[in-house]
């Protein structure tokens, strides 16, 4: 065996042991969690109020406001970003305009997302007043998901053949006929999945609901969209730094953070599932 | 947390190599591992660096991770094990207790302004790195 050899058995057993400490890092978080949380979890804990200042009790407002944010930004990010995706894909000729609409799209993804708070505190919260409020944050968390739904929705298009396209243009008919009879139904499919990504992301996140919308403790299921909600990310938050009781919330800390963990897992999953069976359909 | 972004774009970028390169490199008779180190991550290497800036970049507008590990106290800090706060997590910290349009309130969004700024220079840095190397690559 000759140098050579035995530097390239060195050099890649050395990227295995990166890609191995990644993986393991992955699992580490995922059995601390789980370990800690799993004895807390029960349909009690999920479906029912916080009590005594969140000592004890549940979660199911925060779930409950998770889920209505989480819409709103859907209804939010979903028109919208298809929308700019099939303009820039179809319609938007290669212009400076067009490169610097992407430019933008690529730039917002990478913006903090404390700046998205403090954007939504001054436009939501203040300019359009809307006060603190589910439709404030959810519309904070619809701007800063757009990116990647335009991102993803982008691709999907691009990824339809253009003899669909011509196919039916050549028929007669019109450029919105021929994407909404010949390109869409082929690329929604790939266009929902980067959404749901998106979403999920969004579900996780804390920073920009901070100011815009999210309460430290509301034993109650919030009414409307403009009221102040609870939620998952917060809630941890708050659980594992802000309590004053902070060793006997633990547990439920670690509850919280294996239903969020769960709760975004299977966004995630449903993405891949969803992705996963388009994949065959296609190929058939 | 930085680690997803970096290894799923550089790793776009590795695959995103022409398979003639290597092929050419194992060819001459190359290992594996010199074709990696000479001819695949020469050639792929702008696309890595601007997957390590935007990895640097969500790193540095990371806010609740670093607000709940760093302590956040707003001193000078003397060594690495000093408890610190970085720009995202003072805005976090301290603009639910601000009154409005006080002085303080709009110097927590010139803080953000700032975070703004460094966050855009790197991805627009990490940009022009990207589509200098789409255009080579092509």
């Amino acid at each position: 065996m000759n140098t050579r050899q035995l530097k390239q058995i060195f050099g890649f057993n050395l990227l295995r042991i990166c890609a191995g400490i990644i993986f393991l890092s992955i699992i580490l978080i995922l059995y601390d969690i789980a370990s800690k949380g799993l004895n807390i979890i029960s349909w009690e804990f999920i479906f029912s109020m916080p009590k005594k200042g969140m000592t004890e009790g549940g979660i199911f407002p925060a779930i409950v406001g998770t889920v209505m944010v989480t819409s709103i930004t859907a209804i939010v990010s979903i028109p919208l970003g298809m929308g700019c995706a099939i303009y820039l894909n179809e319609y938007a000729k290669n212009g400076k305009l067009t490169r610097l609409i992407r430019l933008s799209i690529r730039n917002l993804s990478g913006v903090p997302s404390i700046v998205y708070g403090l954007f939504g505190v001054v436009l939501f919260v203040q300019l359009m007043n809307f006060g603190t409020s589910i439709l404030s944050a959810g519309l904070t968390l619809g701007l800063m998901t757009l990116p990647w739904t335009v991102t993803a929705s982008e691709e999907a298009l691009k990824n339809v053949p253009k003899s669909y396209r011509e196919g039916s243009l050549a028929l007669g008919a019109t450029k919105w006929q021929a994407i909404r009879t010949n390109v869409l139904p082929y690329a929604v499919g790939g266009m929902l999945t980067g959404t749901i990504l998106g979403l999920a992301r969004a579900a996780g996140e804390t920073a920009p609901i901070l100011f815009t919308g999210v309460a430290f403790y509301i034993p109650f299921i919030p009414k409307s969209v403009s009221s102040q909600f609870m939620a998952l990310p917060y809630h941890l938050y708050v659980m594992s730094t802000q309590h004053p009781a902070i060793e006997q919330v633990k547990p439920i800390a670690y509850g919280t953070a294996l239903v969020l963990i769960i709760v975004v897992f299977a966004m995630n999953l449903s993405a891949i599932i969803l992705r996963y069976k388009l994949r065959k359909l296609k190929e058939e | 947390m930085a680690l997803p972004t970096i290894v799923s774009l550089s790793e776009d970028a590795l695959k995103s190599v022409p398979k003639s390169y290597d092929q050419a490199s194992l060819a001459l008779g190359a290992t594996h591992w010199q074709t990696l180190i000479r001819v695949k991550i020469p050639a792929a290497f702008s696309g890595i660096i601007a997957a390590c800036m935007l990895g640097m970049g969500r790193a540095i507008g990371e806010t609740m991770t670093v607000l709940m590990v760093t302590g956040c106290a707003p001193a000078m800090p003397h060594s690495f094990l000093d408890s610190i706060r970085t720009f995202a997590s003072t805005i976090a910290i301290e603009l639910g207790e601000v009154p409005y349009d006080s002085t303080h309130y709009y110097a927590l969004f010139s803080v953000g302004l700032v975070l703004f700024i460094i966050t855009f220079i790197i991805n627009m840095a990490s940009d022009i790195i990207l589509h200098k190397y789409q255009k080579i690559t092509k």
